[in-house]
């Protein structure tokens, strides 16, 4: 659905888009993952024709992508990243507005407008103006007025930027369903949960180059930590830390306010060595319990540095 | 889709607040405080009776001559003094301190004498009236001592018309009220840059996030902008016409007889007006403010080199430096205006009209040139 | 101490306008003072008003002598003879008067109706009836002469028209004090100077004000460990602090742009002048007072700080003499603080002699100023309280756009 090949954006010296890729298919939830600065918006603004770049080729169903191909436009939904709405027209006015640029016809367009407020909740809202809406609302009526021509590709920047919980699961579930119903989605954000949670592919960007591609469990698959230990012990004496940190299927571990920290290397399950070791050591032990590796470890240690600064 | 377009465009602009304050009430204010301002201003170059006094000495007692011609220029209707007598020169200059009369006569030596404390239009005509006594007094006398004629002869000899008649170059008066109107008709046209504004920064994705949702819709580039300025223009024609209606019906201000052609010049100011601000925001992408702050300046200073502070400075400068008048819009508007209220003709009334309309599609068509392209190096 | 220093950077970002308009003045005084003519005439001099003479008959002597007299009590203007030159001359008072000789006038001079003058002129205005006096005085003596003696050539008779048109009477200028104690020039600055201190200080205090009002700042002041009294302390340092240097600002300008002509003036007058600028400051800084609770964005700030800035100064006979204004609205002027201003300023400029009697009106209209300050003091105060208490306190006011 979307393709990129060696696309290269410069902004004067800077380069911003570094021969980047992108393969989007149809019907999949697309995650672009990436602090603030990594290009994520450029890439978006380049695949929608908005801005020129200095090489590359983008291709949007298919077709190559211009200013002029309105027949992709039309198929075609974003939520930029700043709220963006007439602050002198209502909820429902704005809907309506947008919606008209792609669905000329005023029949047709009432139903769809309907649809999208009651998606994005705010049929009690419909009168009011933006600026009486709280953050959550208005984001949520950002999104109402980039999906409500029902389009086959969206795109989804940030949405959830300032959002409060319910807000945030409401939109969340929103796009969820949008998606369930054929839709595809392209989503950007610095949220790894959000991430995880909600895409079906992932791509992690870090200074305008696509570091790593795939399925959440592909993605960590890559990385050498595996599983996460954390053990709540008293007092464990620093040879014991030693003797932890030696085993084989331990890649590192550290030891700060009563709990030990132990990182595993891929495939190895070292649960039962550490607790005999602390056991042998008649260290006392409370709680324990093991995560699996999140895409914050794997933009750690792919980058050397944390993915929210 | 194109007419939803124009119809949310327009009220995006009734209710815009900001703007609405700059071009809808505070015109009007202005206007009605021009109308309190100068309401005097026409009146106050006419000459009104002028208060004299005249010393009632015993040589005036006498000078029966003197007496008439005082008299008859003195009447309340047809005359142009208003005389009051005092019987000693102090009590007149008296009068004359607390700005009673404008001056005072007193006869000495068979000659009048006048007494003023300014330099100013009323003394003038006095001391010409007393000139002209003075000097017909001599004529006569000499004429009937030369023996040329006698005293029967003389009455016929000074008996004539009037040797002027008035004459009117225009259908309707002069009048320095009207000019201050008609620069500020044109401020009000310039001010259409803001709607030129508005439109434009909500068209361009590098310049409000709006724009990036339009410019990814699928509606082609040119009926989208020719749509919206449509609806701009049509917002800010509303804005004059309730101005102008105003001005007409309850300020009761003189545009001459026909009042189309006069909106047919706030429509071409108005066309100048947004597609100017509509240059000023494409070409640039300096902050919001700043496009303000232009915008406001360019019509201000517009405006005053269209009289609007100061009445016939517009003159001096189309006497002085034609082409700064030419090139100025808000000249070149309330010039049309002027047209209209005081020339027979209409050649320079519509020489004024191509005028703006050249400078309105220059700009219209630079802007046009920045609103083609849909990709920016940077957002 | 906070909320003043806080002020006083607030002020700091907003500078730039301040200056702008600043500027804006100080040219439009400069420009107002090109206007003002500067020196005191001690003889009398006739006016003299422009005409222009358009000969569409041939030139003869009696033509000749007719611009002669006309250039000497006149000043002569002119014009193409093409009709919309006459037209805009007449319109925009570049001449008063015009006069056209028709065709075969000269012909018909002496034929006992002879063919008459046109005069073109804004009708029943003082100059024009001057201008057409005296023509018509010149063309009677050419008359009479003629008449007197039909032998006289054309040549003789326009001399002795100008001979005996040159009679003028004996004007004596009366002079009730030696000298004017205070310019004209310095008198129109500080009329002007009423507008400047009233547009600077209104924004210079709305400006603070209106960041302070913003509900979400407002809400963060009212949480603040400092009491109300402490920053309306600081408000009102901000505030006194912004007035007088306002009004040391223009009071300096003016008083150094006009130096030259305040050479010998009495010093007291000049700092009786500066005592009335400061109280209308002080009304000034009162009506930014009751102001601050009506602007909410900086779009209302300057339209109505403009607007009322004009308004009064309209009132107050800044621009226009106030022998211009309408009766009515010079009633409503007195209601105003600017006029007992205007007062002031032209009583203080008439002082001979300075005693309790020729004070007395000085005082009156220092007090009636000082009366209108303290009254809008109060009035802002009440509005303030009432506003305050209401839940409309934490209504929407915005300072920018927010996107």
């Amino acid at each position: 659905m979307i393709h990129v090949e060696n696309l290269v954006k410069r902004y004067g010296k800077l380069v911003a888009l570094d021969h980047f890729n992108l393969d989007v298919k149809d019907g999949e939830i697309f995650g672009l993952l990436g602090p603030n600065g990594s290009g994520k918006t450029t890439a978006i603004n380049c695949i929608l024709s908005l801005l020129t770049y200095d090489k590359g080729e983008i291709t949007l169903f298919g077709k190559p992508m211009s200013p002029t191909n309105y027949e992709s436009k039309r198929k075609i939904g974003v939520v930029p990243q700043n709220v963006a709405v007439f602050n002198e027209l209502t909820v429902y006015e704005n809907i309506d507005y947008f919606c008209s640029l792609y669905v000329p016809d005023k029949a047709k367009r009432k139903p769809l407008v309907e649809e999208a407020i009651a998606f994005a909740g705010l049929s009690d809202y419909r009168k009011f103006l933006p600026k009486k809406l709280s953050g959550g609302l208005l984001r949520r009526l950002n999104i109402a007025c980039g999906i409500a021509h029902k389009p086959d590709l969206i795109f989804l920047d940030e949405p959830t930027v300032a959002v409060d919980p319910q807000s945030r699961n409401n939109i969340l579930e929103g796009i969820k369903a949008l998606n369930a119903s054929g839709t595809t989605v392209v989503y950007t954000s610095h949220y790894m949960e959000e991430v995880e949670q909600l895409c079906s592919r992932i791509m992690i960007m870090d200074k305008g180059r696509a570091i790593a591609t795939g399925t959440k469990e592909e993605l960590t698959a890559l990385i050498h930590t595996g599983e996460k230990l954390t053990v709540e012990a008293d007092g464990l004496p620093l040879s014991v830390l030693e003797q932890i940190r030696n085993l084989p299927d331990v890649l590192r571990a550290d030891y700060a306010e009563g709990h030990l920290k132990a990182d595993c290397k891929g495939y190895g399950h070292p649960v039962i060595d550490v607790l005999d070791l602390l056991r042998q050591s008649g260290v006392h032990f409370g709680q324990v319990y093991s995560e699996p590796p999140t895409l914050n470890d794997v933009f750690l240690e792919i980058t050397g540095k944390q993915l929210r600064d | 889709m194109l007419a939803n377009i124009y119809w949310k465009r327009i009220l995006v602009a009734v209710r815009n607040r900001g703007t609405l304050i700059w071009t809808w009430i505070f015109p009007l204010m202005m206007a009605t405080l021009f109308y309190f301002a100068f309401s005097g201003l026409n009146e106050a170059e006419l000459l009104k009776n002028i208060p004299v006094g005249i010393v009632t000495s015993d040589e005036y007692k006498n000078d029966t001559a003197f007496q008439t011609t005082l008299t008859s220029v003195s009447d309340p209707e047809e005359g142009f003094l208003s005389l009051t007598e005092y019987d000693t020169e102090e009590a007149a200059k008296e009068a004359l301190k607390g700005g009673e009369i404008e001056g005072f006569i007193h006869l000495e030596n068979g000659s009048p004498n006048l007494s003023v404390t300014k330099n100013e239009l009323n003394q003038t005509i006095l001391k010409s009236f007393l000139d002209q006594y003075v000097q017909m007094k001599h004529t006569v006398v000499s004429l009937i001592e030369e023996g040329v004629a006698d005293v029967s002869q003389i009455l016929s000899l000074f008996e004539t018309e009037s040797w002027t008649e008035a004459l009117s170059l225009s259908k309707n008066p002069p009048s320095e009220t009207v000019s201050y109107f008609f620069a500020l008709l044109a401020m009000v046209c310039l001010y259409g840059g803001f709607q030129g504004l508005d439109s434009v920064s909500y068209l361009q994705a590098n310049l409000s996030s709006m724009g990036i949702r339009r410019t990814i819709s699928p509606v082609k580039r040119f009926p989208m902008v020719v749509f919206d300025l449509l609806a701009a223009l049509t917002v800010h024609m509303a804005c004059l016409l309730f101005l102008l209606a105003y001005l007409v019906f309850i300020l009761d201000v003189d545009f001459g007889a026909n009042l189309l052609p006069v909106i047919v010049t706030c429509l071409f100011g108005s066309f100048l007006g947004l597609s100017f601000g509509a240059f000023v925001t494409a070409v640039s992408r300096a902050k919001e403010g700043m496009k303000v702050a232009v915008i406001i300046t360019v019509s201000l200073t517009c405006s005053f080199g269209a009289g609007m502070m100061v009445s016939g400075i517009n003159y001096k400068i189309a006497q002085t430096i034609p082409l700064l008048s030419w090139l100025n819009p808000a000249a070149r508007i309330s010039d049309a205006l002027y047209c209209l209220y005081y020339y027979d003709g209409y050649s320079q009334y519509f020489l004024n009209l191509g005028i703006l309309a050249v400078m309105a599609l220059v700009f219209s068509i630079i802007t046009a040139f920045f609103l083609r392209r849909q990709r920016y190096e940077s957002i | 101490m906070k909320v003043f220093k806080a002020s006083l950077l607030i002020l700091r970002r907003r500078a730039a306008q301040v200056a702008v308009y600043f500027f804006m003045f100080t040219a439009m005084f400069i420009i107002i003072a090109s206007f003002t003519s500067q020196q005191v005439a001690t003889d009398f001099s006739a006016v003299r008003p422009s005409f222009t003479v358009v000969n569409r008959d041939q030139d003869t002597p009696l033509t000749d002598g007719l611009l002669e007299f006309l250039r000497e009590r006149g000043t002569e203007r002119v014009f193409p003879d093409e009709k919309k030159a006459l037209q805009d001359a007449t319109f925009f008072h570049a001449t008063e008067y015009i006069l056209i000789i028709p065709e075969g006038f000269d012909q018909s001079v002496w034929s006992g109706s002879p063919l008459s003058l046109e005069a073109v002129s804004v009708p029943g205005t003082g100059k024009s009836y001057y201008l057409d006096s005296l023509a018509n005085q010149y063309w009677n003596f050419v008359n009479v002469y003629h008449k007197a003696n039909p032998s006289l050539s054309r040549a003789d008779i326009s001399e002795m028209a100008l001979e005996a048109l040159s009679m003028e009477t004996s004007v004596e200028m009366v002079r009730f004090s030696d000298s004017r104690p205070i310019g004209e020039l310095y008198e129109s600055y500080n009329r002007v100077q009423s507008y400047i201190l009233i547009v600077l200080t209104l924004l210079c205090v709305t400006s603070i004000t209106m960041s302070f009002r913003r509900p979400d700042l407002h809400m963060r002041n009212l949480c603040a460990p400092i009491t109300t009294r402490q920053k309306n302390l600081g408000l009102f340092l901000y505030c006194a602090l912004v007035g007088f240097i306002v009004w040391l600002l223009t009071t300096a300008v003016g008083f150094f742009v006009s130096l030259p002509t305040l050479q010998g003036a009495d010093g007291r007058l000049v700092a009786l002048l500066f005592l009335n600028s400061f109280l209308y400051t002080l009304t000034a800084l009162s009506i930014a007072m009751l102001l601050n609770y009506f602007i909410s964005n900086p779009n209302t700030q300057n339209a109505i700080v403009n607007f009322l800035g004009l308004a009064l100064s309209f009132l107050g006979g800044a621009f226009v003499p106030l022998e211009f204004l309408s009766e009515g609205l010079r009633a409503v002027s007195r209601f105003t603080p600017v006029y007992w201003y205007s007062e002031a300023v032209s009583d203080i400029c008439r002082l001979t002699v300075l005693n309790k009697e020729s004070l007395a009106p000085v005082w009156r209209s220092f007090a009636m100023e000082l009366a209108f300050a303290i009254a809008i003091l109060c009035l802002a105060l009440a509005v303030g309280k009432s506003k305050n208490k209401a839940e409309k306190s934490f209504g929407s006011i915005r300072t920018e756009i927010e996107m």
